[in-house]
């Protein structure tokens, strides 16, 4: 089963997004900060990560980077989920390898078509 | 310096200079007498030669005195 | 060693010279002036000491002791008066392209023609001799170099004459590096290198010799001065009473200082080839300097000479060069010639050239270019005839010198031919200095003056000495000219007791000054006089700015101006100059009638070539020129004193514009850096407004979607969606009160509040916020009344965004917030304390910035909308009063902010 991870320190958002992955069926944790994330990341491994970028600790570009230089964590595909709408904040998100990049607010039938293709993609 | 402070001490030099080397005062050393194996006069000219060399050095390479708020 | 051997050093010698000369117009031409130095100038002034100084000075310390050296004190003194005097002197000669001293006062006194001839005229009188003593000393010194005893005094044989030949390679040189150029008020570069190096050969040969004398023959100088106290007659010599009255000593004292100014050669390298007035502030005390350690050894040598050859025949006059003869040093003895050489031939080139610039500007010239014929003759030809008229004013000045020693001089011991000729040009004095200083100083005063002067000058001196040589008949100095016996030459009525020199001195400077002053105050002056006398007076006030206005009336045309230029710097010389200056001045050249500024700006250039008298002359010929009155002059002066005034002015405004366009500038950056903080507030706040926009429609979709959920969740995610439009709801708020208090569209509704009442009101309203999260809050209100004029509303929206932001930032466990107010003089402080992790010092100016936390740390998301601290500073400035944070005493932060009580 697919392994997700969402990360966002917006309690509501956290939990909507737990909901819709679960009902998806895939195997989902959360995490409500960047350093719960890293652990997450390094513990489990898992195939996708929804990643906020303003965190009070670590942010989203950081955990982005870290996962994609890593060797052992780098085919971890990480979309960004972001309220950074600037044209140079989404290019950064790419630049650092990310899969996707949606502004918030978003659609989460939208959201959820692209990480199911993300996911079937392989 | 102003330049009008620079010339009143020249011109200041200029007379002392006057007096030091004319008579009544150079008369003090218009002596008969060997001083250190030199002849009084003799030694008075040339070292007040040198002090008013001096004194013109400064008066012409120095900048005066500093001003008050001690640049 | 025969004189042929000296003969050839000497002809060695000027040839090194030419080399120098030379080197230093061949390093000009790379641009590295080597006269351009203090040093330089400082050593060029010493071409004062000439042959006299090296040999003479020996030869009066001989017979007259110490009184030698007040022709050197007297320069000392000068020295003082430089920086006042000859730096105006230089100034003048500079602004107004004077290049001789009868160029200087012609052209003071209204550019007279006649004042300046007399002046050459005197000068050449009073010089010549001068020179000649200089070919007679080279004369004397090769002869005892080679070993003969005196020279020959006969024309006849003027061909087998060594001097002749001298004289001749010198003549060379001069006219080489001293009339080269057409333009004499370009410096001579290569003739003042070669100057200051002979200052500088003549010092080291003459302090080798002191030292040779006092430390080779004797034991130093204690050794010779004791040799000598025990000798009665060379004891004297130590004195000055008993060889010379105080007053000659005063007298020479007073007569060297005006030399050291007035004499050609000096007034040649001080004032006309001076590159930079600041050179003056070093030669000021190097000049002194120089004088001194060439006088050290010159009475130990003069009582040398004679303890070891009195009686053997030797001339005291050449004690120099016969001391290390006798003593066997023949290389010495040679570098002694050289020097003795140098010092007399340094002075008969300045001379010479200073003579020669003055006889062919103010006579010879003016003479040629009043033939009308020369006037219309081609530009080479007149530039040519102008060089040569000065080349032959050099060769006939030396043949004049030469002809003098040989007919005349052999009469004269050498230094009372140079104290004659210092009381010639000591007449200058009375005309320059009072030009200077006096506008009042008159052209008919200066003739008057100089004229007497000379008058008295000639009588009292040169005829005692002619009596004295045997040409006149010596009863004259006995009884008086015709036998009138007040009229005596050397005691003029009646008054004796003073020397030949002082005597002459003292009466010719006496008529000279009183006749100059006397006639200046009782005869008027012409405009071009008052025009030039205040231009002379007042010369730092007028160097910048006398093109302004002009005292010149009439007509000219510029196409005669330019060809009349033409005719001396060639046709597109003559074009540039003239279109460089209109161009400089803004003068438009439009009209063929010329502006009298280029009229004045060409006479200028002219006086440059071929000296003020003749350029006015010329300038005459192609202008038609109306009288100008004096009340003109002095309108045209007044206006150019407004000039500068206007200019001063004008200069100040263009300051103050500059200064307003800097603070549009800053002004205009300001408004674009509000505009950047606009454009980034509404991206914050946009930002801000995305996140609960986020969840709200995340949960709302989830809802709909999943009509099949159980209630239980239903209910949470439907209350998550209340709480977040809550929140939008309050952000909306916040940024709109927060827009209203910096618009400044919200007012105040001050009444008088009781402030400890007020804030227990607050407390109260978040206390149970405060319980939630375990927070105690110790209240120290004081009993006693605080009562303010404010908005009450708002003070308690100030209160209440503190509070509550000390209840987020307190810590979990342990929570503790303080509050407190007091009065400090004429206002109330409100502080409000917690405990949590504080805020570091560099950010405790920038968190009541909008939206700081969010823009200062793009990582973090601020908790709560990140305006309440903007808001609360903007609603306690509205009040006149003052908000910041500092540290807790032991952690945490403090925030107070005052209200002013009245």
């Amino acid at each position: 089963m697919e392994k997700i991870l969402v990360v966002d320190d917006d309690p509501y958002i956290l939990m909507s997004l737990e909901f819709l992955m679960k009902k998806e069926g895939f195997e989902v944790k959360v995490a409500r900060n960047g350093t719960e994330a890293l652990d997450i990341i390094n513990k489990d491994i898992p195939n996708l990560v929804l990643l906020d970028i303003m965190m009070p600790d670590v942010d989203g570009y950081a955990i982005c980077k870290y996962v994609k230089a890593s060797k052992k964590l780098q085919d971890i595909k990480i979309v960004f989920l972001s309220a950074k709408s600037k044209e140079s904040d989404i290019q950064k998100g790419y630049d650092l390898g990310a899969s996707l990049y949606i502004t918030k607010p978003f659609s989460t039938r939208e959201l959820m078509k692209k990480v199911k293709e993300i996911i079937s993609s392989g | 310096m102003p330049d009008s402070a620079k010339k009143l001490r020249f011109a200041f030099l200029a007379i002392l200079l006057l007096l030091v080397f004319s008579y009544p005062l150079i008369s003090i050393a218009d002596k008969q007498q060997l001083i250190w194996g030199f002849p009084l006069l003799y030694a008075y000219i040339f070292l007040v030669w040198i002090i008013a060399i001096f004194l013109l050095f400064l008066t012409a390479e120095k900048r005066g005195p500093k001003k008050n708020n001690g640049q | 060693m025969n004189n042929g051997i000296a003969i050839v050093i000497a002809l060695l010698y000027l040839l090194f010279l030419f080399g120098v000369a030379y080197f230093a117009e061949y390093r000009l031409k790379k641009g590295k002036s080597l006269i351009n130095n203090p040093y330089v100038y400082a050593l060029s002034l010493a071409v004062y000491c000439t042959a006299w100084t090296y040999y003479g000075s020996v030869g009066l310390a001989a017979s007259h002791g110490i009184e030698f050296i007040a022709v050197y004190i007297g320069p000392t003194i000068m020295a003082a008066l430089f920086w006042p005097v000859l730096r105006k002197l230089v100034r003048i000669c500079r602004t107004q392209r004077i290049n001789s001293l009868a160029d200087f006062i012609s052209t003071r006194y209204g550019k007279n023609f006649s004042l300046a001839v007399v002046v050459t005229v005197l000068c050449v009188l009073g010089i010549i001799p001068y020179i000649s003593l200089q070919l007679k000393a080279i004369a004397t010194s090769i002869s005892v170099l080679g070993g003969n005893n005196s020279p020959e005094h006969n024309l006849s044989t003027f061909l087998q004459d060594d001097t002749f030949y001298i004289a001749g390679v010198i003549t060379l040189f001069i006219i080489l590096f001293g009339a080269r150029s057409i333009n004499v008020s370009d410096k001579h570069e290569g003739l003042v290198a070669a100057i200051a190096f002979e200052s500088i050969i003549k010092l080291v040969a003459f302090v080798a010799v002191g030292i040779f004398v006092t430390y080779g023959i004797f034991n130093g100088f204690s050794d010779i001065f004791n040799q000598a106290a025990e000798n009665e007659s060379l004891k004297k010599l130590f004195l000055l009473e008993s060889n010379t009255s105080y007053t000659t000593w005063f007298g020479m004292l007073l007569l060297s200082m005006l030399a050291i100014v007035f004499l050609p050669r000096q007034f040649q390298m001080g004032v006309v080839e001076n590159v930079n007035e600041n050179h003056l502030k070093k030669a000021i005390w190097l000049f002194p300097l120089y004088l001194l350690l060439i006088n050290i050894f010159v009475l130990p040598v003069a009582l040398a000479g004679k303890l070891l050859l009195n009686g053997s025949g030797v001339s005291p006059d050449t004690y120099v060069l016969a001391l290390p003869l006798m003593h066997g040093s023949k290389i010495l003895g040679i570098c002694t010639f050289i020097g003795g050489f140098s010092a007399a031939t340094s002075m008969i080139i300045v001379e010479t050239i200073a003579l020669s610039t003055m006889m062919a500007n103010n006579i010879a010239t003016p003479l040629l270019l009043s033939t009308q014929k020369f006037i219309a003759k081609e530009d080479r030809k007149l530039t040519r005839s102008i060089l040569t008229i000065r080349r032959v004013s050099i060769i006939l000045i030396i043949t004049l010198a030469f002809l003098y020693d040989k007919l005349v001089a052999q009469h004269f011991s050498l230094v009372s031919i140079g104290m004659v000729s210092f009381a010639a040009v000591a007449q200058f004095a009375p005309t320059v200095l009072g030009g200077i200083y006096w506008k009042s100083a008159s052209q008919k005063g200066a003739m008057a003056g100089i004229c007497s002067g000379f008058a008295i000058w000639f009588f009292t001196a040169v005829i005692p000495s002619m009596c004295s040589a045997g040409i006149l008949n010596s009863d004259i100095v006995v009884n008086g000219i015709f036998g009138i016996e007040w009229l005596n030459p050397v005691s003029l009525f009646g008054i004796s007791g003073m020397d030949m020199i002082t005597h002459c001195f003292f009466w010719s400077i006496l008529f000279n000054t009183i006749s100059f002053i006397a006639v200046s105050l009782y005869t008027s002056r012409s405009a071009q006089e008052t025009y030039q006398a205040e231009i002379f007076v007042d010369i730092f006030r007028h160097s910048n700015e006398t093109e302004y206005n002009v005292a010149w009336k009439g007509t000219a045309y510029i196409s005669d101006l330019s060809s009349l230029l033409s005719k001396f710097v060639g046709n597109e010389r003559s074009e540039r100059i003239i279109t460089g200056y209109a161009q400089k001045k803004k003068i438009s050249l439009a009209s063929k009638q010329a502006d009298p500024r280029i009229v004045a700006f060409v006479e200028k250039i002219l006086s440059g070539i071929i000296g003020s008298a003749s350029a006015r002359i010329m300038v005459s010929t192609v202008t038609k020129e109306e009288k100008i009155k004096i009340d003109e002059v002095i309108r045209i002066l007044r206006e150019s004193q407004q000039m500068i005034e206007l200019n001063k002015e004008l200069r100040r405004k263009s300051v103050e514009l500059q200064k307003a366009t800097e603070q549009l500038t800053a002004a205009n950056d300001q408004m674009r850096d509000l505009d950047i903080l606009k454009d980034e507030f509404l991206y914050t706040v946009t930002h801000e407004l995305r996140t609960p926009l986020t969840s709200i429609r995340a949960m709302a979709e989830i809802v709909y979607d999943n009509p099949a959920m159980e209630e239980e969740e239903k209910d949470l995610f439907l209350s998550g969606m209340i709480k977040e439009t809550e929140r939008l709801s309050h952000l909306i708020t916040q940024v709109l009160s927060l827009e209203k208090y910096e618009s400044g569209r919200q007012t105040l509704n001050k009444t008088a509040v009781m402030l400890n009442q007020l804030l227990s009101d607050t407390v109260s309203s978040v206390a149970t916020l405060a319980k939630e999260k375990h927070i105690e809050i110790k209240n120290n209100l004081p009993n006693s009344m605080f009562l303010v004029q404010c908005d009450e509303t708002l003070i308690q929206q100030v209160l209440y965004n503190l509070l509550t932001n000390a209840i987020k930032f307190s810590p979990a466990e342990n929570a503790v917030i303080k509050i407190g107010i007091y009065t400090n003089h004429d206002e109330l402080q409100v502080w409000i304390e917690d405990n949590g992790k504080g805020i570091p010092n560099d950010l405790h100016s920038l968190i009541f910035d909008k939206f700081f936390q969010a823009r200062s740390q793009t990582i973090k998301k601020p908790q709560g909308s990140g305006l309440g601290l903007a808001i609360s500073k903007k609603i306690v400035e509205m009040h006149h009063g003052k908000i910041w944070v500092e540290n807790a005493d032991v952690r945490g932060s403090r925030f107070i902010f005052t209200l002013p009580i009245s």
